[in-house]
């Protein structure tokens, strides 16, 4: 039997590629997203991927998709939301709120299901670069710094059981996220990434893919920073 | 004029007395003390329930949030007292998405809020005493005098970190 991993945001952008990357490294992937619709894609790989409806903030929900599957090997916690860059002070509480529930409080659920179910393997927690900090997305840094802990957290406690924690931090990422952003915004950021583009989900997709391999589970507690060496402070010439 | 944020009788209100004591009479500018300490209990991540996750991440890193939103720019020296669960604890899933929370608050209101001179940090406390309560209002004291430094993380715990045992001591069941 194929080892099984759990995707989560696995209708499009990193989850996506993540879930296909999986699927050709051998994996019985299950991609769990909240848009039913968007998950279309997983009927061209019907032998290795499977689609599921996943709301990320309702532990119910987590729980119904992980008993209708085999316990997991691997789990990638994708599932998030970006935000507009906002001044600290025009963020609403309830969008603060909003962003930790989804970004943080999602994936804390699903790893807390899936290790429940776990024996051994991986938990890979998808962050961003600005866990490091960022001016005009207070709530979204939060989130994902809060991530980066929780990662480590889990990484100490889950060891002893043949589960490692890791965490990669992406930078800018072709995504639809980004495809939202205003044509200002997008053009403002891409011109701070070094290589003066976004990266492609794939990239992430082949960190991810890394720490799911026997080789890459010898880290744990780690931040994977995917991002051309912009938290260097590396800019285009 | 130092403002406290914290409640009274916690680690962070004993260190900002401590503080007040020191330098209140020196500073130049508005200045606070913000406790960042992480509200959740300690458990293993099978026993943090949905209402912990709530109680011990969610609302008190917005309620973080709207209490610098509410600081800047007035208050130009901003110190907050967190832990060092942000770097991996035992038990502490929850505390420590907290502690990193905060952290990256902390560092994303330094960042926005630099030009107009202001500066924030966070003391990170490891196992606290009385004499670990005097170290931490010793370097919040130099923190809320000093524009040398924003958007920083300042373990206090006299080196314990160097010696990375938080993994290694695993507590009793």
């Amino acid at each position: 039997m194929r080892p099984q991993a759990l995707v989560t945001g696995g209708a499009q952008g990193i989850g996506r590629a993540v879930a296909e990357t999986l699927a050709a490294q051998g994996w019985q992937v299950v991609a769990a997203d909240r848009d039913e619709a968007a998950l279309g894609w997983v009927t061209d790989h019907a032998d290795t991927v499977t689609g599921a409806v996943i709301d990320v903030t309702d532990a119910h929900d987590i729980t119904r998709v992980l008993d209708a599957m085999p316990a997991p090997d691997v789990v990638v916690n994708c599932a998030g939301i970006a935000a507009q860059l906002l001044p600290l002070k025009q963020i609403e509480r309830g969008a603060f709120e909003q962003m930790l529930r989804v970004n943080t409080g999602g994936t804390f659920l699903v790893a807390r299901e899936a290790a429940r179910r776990m024996q051994g393997g991986a938990i890979i927690n998808i962050a961003s670069r600005g866990y490091l900090g960022g001016a005009g997305a207070a709530h979204y840094v939060a989130s994902k710094a809060a991530v980066v802990g929780m990662t480590r957290a889990m990484a100490v406690e889950l060891r002893w059981r043949g589960i490692s924690v890791n965490a990669v931090a992406p930078g800018m990422v072709e995504t639809r996220m980004i495809a939202d952003f205003t044509p200002g915004m997008r053009e403002r950021l891409t011109r701070l990434e070094p290589s003066g583009t976004a990266l492609q989900p794939d990239t992430i997709a082949g960190a991810v893919g890394y720490l799911a391999s026997p080789a890459g589970r010898a880290l744990s507690g780690q931040v994977l920073l995917v991002d051309g060496g912009k938290s260097l402070g590396v800019y285009p010439c | 004029m130092l403002t406290v944020v914290a409640d009274p009788g916690s680690v962070a209100d004993s260190i900002a007395a401590l503080v007040d004591r020191q330098c209140a009479d020196t500073l130049t500018m508005a200045a606070a003390l913000v406790d960042a300490m992480p509200p959740g209990r300690a458990a293993p991540l099978d026993a943090l329930g949905d209402a912990d996750l709530e109680a011990g991440l969610i609302q008190p890193l917005a309620s973080l949030g709207a209490t610098l939103a509410g600081l800047v720019p007035q208050h130009r020296r901003i110190v907050l007292i967190g832990t060092m669960a942000g770097f991996g604890q035992w038990h502490a899933s929850l505390s420590a998405g907290f502690a990193a929370g905060a952290t990256g608050l902390m560092r994303s209101v330094a960042l926005e809020f630099m030009r107009e001179g202001v500066t924030v940090n966070m003391i990170a406390l490891g196992d606290m005493d009385d004499r670990q309560a005097v170290r931490a209002a010793g370097l919040a004291a130099v923190l809320l005098q000093s524009d040398a430094m924003s958007g920083q993380v300042l373990p206090c715990d006299g080196g314990d970190n160097l010696r990375m045992t938080q993994a290694r001591n695993r507590p009793l069941a």
